[in-house]
């Protein structure tokens, strides 16, 4: 047993500290939450992403981009812990350094074609290009495999009909599942594909329209994809036809502890005691002073410590060659349920202040860069997204603890 | 990083499993119960025998030498098994005169709780039940080479069989200053140990000093300057309560798992039903949480590094997740889990005993909150 860090992941660790203080400044979007602005002018949310594609540019500079992935495709093969060292500085900085290329790169890895490969890869590590990505649809959420966008091959194409959902469909390529086969059993009549969006002039392709989504504090957070008759070459596909489900499934031993939320909580929890400092009443009293707050402040950090012990018990299981599954279920939902408790509960303590935006001027110091009631908002989403809490909790039950389905 | 165990670990365990199954049955832990001493001495020379009691001994006092992680690991056991008897007393004065002891004490005492001769148990709470340095009044005055003692020591865990009793008394001074901890002859004169009935049935004595003589010899560390030695301790104490939670904890999971498959009603499993799931998922969450929370803490605790928050973390954690695992597993459980003779009651009524034990969560949290300097 040793909760330490190797040398080796160490050094990054610190290398990595001493690079995102120098490098990253937060622009004023949070952008590690997908949250660029707030009343969001598609001004603002362009620039977010701007600053984010450049800091990405820094990290591919510096070789970190794509330290996860294999040496044949331009990684470094860097271990686990390393990955993991390197994510919880980031994540608690504050800085939008996911690693580089997403879902998408494993995939092309393992099941795409030599010229997908390619042509995709060099311009993925190089933060030049991104997917977005269509899953979801209106009737296929947790049940995600019932998806209905229908693709019937004619000659050379795929002709492609049916609607996409909760994806920023703004990239010129997707990667998109479909389904080829309606009569085989759901999971086996799909197709994963990638398909261009838009031409090379960035006009949407013959068929396609896109239509934004607000969220409920009025922020352009997703789209919808309509996709009538829009021929997408076959020669596109990524593995085999009615195999698509599988190909999705696919997963590289890259780090998926989850280790940036206890990080992104830790220094939440730091920058909101750092406000209480600042604020006192007439009597000179920081909020802290009162009983009840430094308690439940006292639990959250319980409550990250222990949602980083557990985050840590996932990328050692990887470490060991071991799959972890109830364990990523399970820092998954916890550290959601976190995630809302403690933005909620901070935005609730600070009373007004606590439902104030940014854009108010200097005159009232925000914890937490200023988006503390921004992710209060947002934190209702994160047991939503990617995997609803429920689900989570079916997998701890069913794979995890063996329960009759 | 590696938060696995050892293959020593691994071998510990199972042969510690194996060892409180065949000796420590349910059925023992049931006669146990209605039993005065409330363990055995066959049993305690059996420990003695496979090596609990030296484990932490070094060589050449007659243990293996094993370390703080390697007892946690014990203790995770004997908690699964919930194994009776005072082991855990003994085995949290052995930390502290191996923390604090001089080569005279160690000498005498580790050879003989080694080899299951001596008994110990730690006498720290006194009737306001308070943990910090202001909550012990235990009068030790001087007299002669040593010491004499009056007062009272509340919720001192197996008194009753203690030969020899690790207690935290005042010789002068207020709050951290002039704390003395004193290994006591539990046969002194004046000393008596009144049994307290107990939800856990975990034998809590209250324990009376009257005039008793105590040797300069058994102060264990600096007279006056208990308090650093007694604050690690209690520290230590948290940390392993922890793992023998964990222990116990991971056995009601299990316990509550196994019958949700197999009881039956509306034609079906009822571990099958979405709430039953969940409830199972919330569990094992809280459980695997409290698991790596205390590794992190009991090894932070071997390696001798600053555990203020990661102690207090884990025993918060602990402590609450205990209630709500054994709360949780007996709504899974129905009327039959409510009963005594279902094993579940063994397990419930000693997370509550260990709620409180080395400071609940309440307590824990406002310790987090000095760590966090607020």
């Amino acid at each position: 047993m040793d909760f330490r860090f190797s040398a080796e992941a160490q050094a990054v660790r610190d290398e990595a500290e001493k690079f995102v203080k120098s490098e990253w400044q937060n622009p004023g979007y949070d952008l590690t939450g997908g949250l660029a602005g707030w009343h969001g002018s598609e001004e603002e949310r362009e620039a977010g992403h701007e600053v984010a594609r450049q800091f990405a540019k820094k990290l591919v500079n510096r070789g970190w981009y794509t330290m996860h992935w294999p040496s044949e495709y331009g990684g470094q093969d860097a271990s686990i812990e390393k990955q993991l060292a390197y994510r919880e500085v980031m994540s608690y900085h504050d800085a939008p350094a996911a690693l580089g290329g997403g879902l998408v790169a494993p995939v092309l890895m393992v099941h795409g074609q030599e010229w997908q490969k390619q042509l995709f890869l060099p311009q993925i590590a190089n933060a030049d290009i991104e997917f977005s990505q269509g899953f979801s649809e209106p009737d296929a959420g947790s049940d995600l495999a019932g998806l209905k966008t229908r693709a019937v091959r004619d000659g050379d194409d795929y002709v492609v009909s049916g609607q996409k959902i909760w994806g920023t469909y703004r990239n010129d390529w997707i990667h998109i599942l479909v389904r080829t086969d309606p009569d085989a059993p759901k999971h086996r009549g799909i197709t994963y594909l990638l398909a261009r969006l838009k031409d090379e002039d960035g006009n949407y392709m013959p068929g396609i329209q896109v239509r934004g989504i607000k969220d409920g504090t009025n922020n352009h957070r997703w789209d919808e994809l309509f996709m009538e008759n829009w021929r997408v070459p076959a020669n596109n596909i990524i593995g085999e036809e009615n195999r698509g489900w599988y190909a999705a499934m696919t997963t590289l031993s890259f780090e998926r502890s989850n280790i940036g939320r206890p990080a992104q909580l830790l220094r939440t929890l730091e920058q909101f005691t750092d406000w209480c400092g600042m604020v006192r009443d007439e009597g000179g009293d920081t909020p802290i002073a009162r009983a009840e707050i430094r308690h439940r402040l006292a639990e959250w950090r319980v409550r990250v410590e222990t949602l980083r012990s557990l985050c840590y018990r996932v990328g050692w299981m990887q470490s060991e060659g071991m799959i972890p599954q109830k364990e990523s279920s399970m820092v998954k939902f916890f550290g959601d349920e976190l995630f809302q408790h403690i933005y909620r509960g901070l935005s609730q303590i600070m009373d007004g202040y606590g439902n104030l935006l940014p854009g108010n001027g200097d005159r009232f110091p925000l914890p937490d860069d200023g988006f503390l009631p921004a992710r209060g908002w947002q934190s209702i989403g994160t047991s939503i997204g990617g995997g609803t809490r429920e689900i989570q909790k079916n997998i701890i039950a069913q794979r995890g603890l063996g329960l009759p389905r | 990083m590696d938060l696995g165990l050892t293959e020593d670990q691994e071998m510990l365990r199972s042969m510690a499993r194996e060892f409180i199954e065949q000796e420590t049955p349910r059925t023992f832990v049931r006669d146990m119960e209605e039993d005065d001493r409330g363990f055995t001495a066959d049993m305690w020379q059996k420990i003695a025998q496979v090596g609990w009691l030296g484990l932490i001994v070094p060589e050449e006092h007659g243990g293996t030498g094993q370390n703080l992680v390697d007892l946690g690991i014990l203790l995770e056991e004997v908690g699964h098994g919930v194994m009776p008897g005072p082991f855990f007393n003994t085995a949290l004065t052995t930390v502290a005169i191996l923390d604090a002891g001089s080569d005279a004490q160690k000498a005498e005492f580790l050879p003989r709780i080694a080899a299951g001769d001596l008994i110990a148990t730690t006498a720290i709470l006194e009737p306001y039940s308070r943990l910090d340095a202001n909550g012990i009044n235990l009068e030790a005055s001087a007299s002669g080479d040593g010491y004499t003692l009056n007062g009272t020591k509340m919720f001192v865990e197996n008194a009753h069989a203690a030969d020899y009793l690790l207690v935290a008394a005042r010789t002068g001074g207020s709050g951290e200053d002039g704390i003395t901890l004193l290994l006591v002859d539990a046969q002194s004169d004046g000393v008596s140990v009144d049994k307290l009935k107990t939800i856990a049935t975990d034998n809590q004595c209250e324990v009376t000093f009257n005039n008793v003589s105590v040797p300069g010899g058994n102060v264990l560390g600096e007279a006056g300057n208990g308090w650093s030695v007694l604050r690690l301790l209690l520290q230590k104490g948290a940390a392993l309560r922890c793992t023998q939670m964990v222990g116990a904890l991971q056995e009601v999971l299990d316990m509550t798992v196994e019958y949700v498959k197999n009881r039956v009603q509306f034609g079906r499993p009822i571990g099958s039903f979405q709430a039953i799931q969940h409830y199972c998922a919330n569990m094992a969450t809280d459980v695997d949480g409290s698991r790596f929370i205390t590794y992190q803490a009991i090894w932070r605790l071997g390696e001798g590094l600053p555990s203020d928050l990661e102690v207090s973390s884990a025993k918060a954690w602990v402590s609450d997740s205990a209630q709500r695992v054994a709360a949780t597993a007996h709504q899974c459980h129905g009327a039959i889990g409510f009963t005594q003779e279902h094993d579940l009651q063994l397990f419930t009524r000693r997370l509550k005993a260990w709620e409180v034990s080395f400071g609940d969560g309440d307590y824990h949290r406002e310790r987090v909150a000095q760590a966090m300097d607020i």
